[in-house]
């Protein structure tokens, strides 16, 4: 095993040149993917927080017991509060509203409901559990604005996932286009220690690990960046940033395990591509 | 046990480079592949070690056909053999002795490998150029780098094309009884030649081939 690692860095110290274009493909597009993963992380963030504001009301059939629908909307995931209004407090609320129509509310064409204050995106997956309770006649959710802005958030978010996406794919593709060269410079002794005896792992082997160690060192100079800049951002008067939030330790760790997966790849299809010419 | 059961072998220009070739070498035996350039030589032993793929007909080694091998599989009956190439493959940036444990390296170290590469090239008398690059060293040192290659893996199989090509006389001897001294020591020796003369000094079988056909 130290033989195929001493390997694999005497390769990256031989193509010092492609191993620092390979660093900094990993680094660009880790950085650009971590601005992206962070928005579409905020973006997720500001959506919870919007949600609260969007009410959904429960209405009964007759003689429903309000008191066990309440408890059982309580324990559907999301649901942050489900406060219960009798006819006449619908009533009140109604006159309220609509000052000097008073005359046309009544208890008697006012239903009682249980109005539901939740802390998700998805609203439809409360909508679809208040319906399951029994006694819930109907569920009606106050939430044009909040639609809308979902869907916008939603193309947002579907488009920072397409770009994270594509960016690893094409670092992938370039470095395996910039390696191929130093697979090629070695091809004749690759066929000599294939003639040798030399299984594809063991030939392959070095330059994965060369790859994990450029995707190493690339990711962790992307991620260093990412933190840099939020830093920074955070240090000067941008006030929206304030409420920028960081990315959780999880997401930038699949990130850099991201990164050292494409320097892993882009060096094996480099080797698959070069050595089988 | 190598068995060639009817094979043949065409290349892109539809020219037969072997046809119907069938042919049994005995575990130890020596065997002298003889022809003029281009008679096939070169393709019938690079189909043994499986490097090309008969078009008909299979090659057998001990029993199972070097063609339908996994990769895998095909690697490691490449470790059971020593290969000698005749463009010696050296490679111009690797020290004699880096060349020399090329095979350790690739299949993992032995224990004792040094000692037994040390015992191979100071048999051949190339110990003193182990730090030397293939490139400072004359032809049939080369030559003596490239199979102290293949026998330091002390194989039971030794195959060898034209490894006298480009000697002079006196080196090709020097060459030839190093292979003289594996086979007595127990290795099945392929040597393919066209120096007809070289068949003379040992006593093992000749097969002639002509225009890819046993003559």
């Amino acid at each position: 095993m130290m033989r195929i690692i001493n390997e694999a860095l005497e390769d990256i110290l031989k193509h010092r040149m492609t191993s620092m274009l390979m660093v900094s493909i990993i680094a660009v597009s880790v950085f650009v993917s971590s601005l992206f993963l962070s928005l579409v992380f905020n973006l997720n963030t500001f959506q919870a927080r919007w949600s609260q504001n969007v009410r959904l009301y429960v209405f009964t059939v007759d003689n429903a017991d309000i008191n066990l629908i309440q408890q059982e909307t309580k324990k559907i995931a999301g649901v942050i509060s489900a406060q219960e209004y009798s006819s006449q407090e619908a009533v009140e609320i109604l006159k309220k509203k609509f000052p000097g129509q008073e005359i046309a509310f009544s208890s008697a064409i006012v239903p009682s409901f249980i109005e539901v204050r939740t802390g998700v995106n998805d609203l439809s997956v409360v909508k679809t559990g208040l319906q399951k309770i029994e006694g819930v006649e109907e569920v009606v959710v106050n939430s044009a604005w909040y639609d809308a802005l979902s869907k916008l958030i939603g193309l947002i978010k579907y488009v920072a996932s397409a770009v994270i996406f594509l960016l690893l794919s094409m670092a992938i593709v370039m470095i395996a286009y910039s390696s191929r060269i130093g697979v090629l410079e070695r091809k004749p002794e690759i066929n000599l220690m294939r003639l040798c005896g030399a299984t594809e792992w063991r030939l392959r082997t070095p330059y994965m690990f060369s790859g994990i160690i450029l995707g190493f060192i690339g990711g962790g100079l992307g991620i260093a960046a990412y933190l840099l800049l939020k830093s920074f951002l955070q240090g000067t008067a941008v006030t929206f940033m304030s409420s920028w939030k960081e990315l959780p330790i999880l997401q930038i760790t699949a990130l850099y395990l991201c990164s050292i997966l494409v320097g892993a790849f882009g060096n094996l299809a480099a080797f698959f591509r070069g050595s089988h010419e | 046990m190598i068995h060639f059961d009817s094979v043949s072998k065409v290349y892109d220009t539809d020219v037969f480079a072997l046809k119907g070739i069938d042919l049994r070498v005995k575990k130890g035996e020596f065997v002298f592949i003889t022809g003029t350039s281009g008679a096939g030589k070169s393709t019938l032993l690079k189909l043994l070690y499986g490097e090309l793929r008969p078009a008909s007909g299979h090659v057998y080694v001990d029993g199972v056909p070097v063609d339908g091998l996994t990769r895998t599989k095909r690697a490691y009956l490449r470790r059971q053999m020593g290969i000698v190439f005749q463009d010696f493959k050296l490679l111009w940036d690797r020290t004699v002795l880096e060349n020399i444990c090329l095979p350790f390296f690739v299949w993992g170290l032995r224990k004792d490998y040094m000692r037994s590469v040390e015992r191979f090239m100071k048999e051949l008398d190339i110990w003193k150029y182990r730090d030397l690059y293939p490139h400072q060293l004359s032809g049939g040192e080369q030559q003596k780098a490239a199979i102290c290659r293949a026998l330091v893996v002390e194989p039971w199989m030794l195959i060898a094309d034209e490894p006298t090509g480009n000697l002079d006389p006196q080196s090709a001897t020097e060459v030839f009884n190093i292979f003289n001294r594996a086979s007595k020591a127990g290795s099945t020796v392929i040597f393919a030649t066209h120096n007809e003369k070289l068949t003379s000094l040992h006593s093992g079988r000749i097969v002639k081939l002509e225009k890819g056909r046993l003559a």
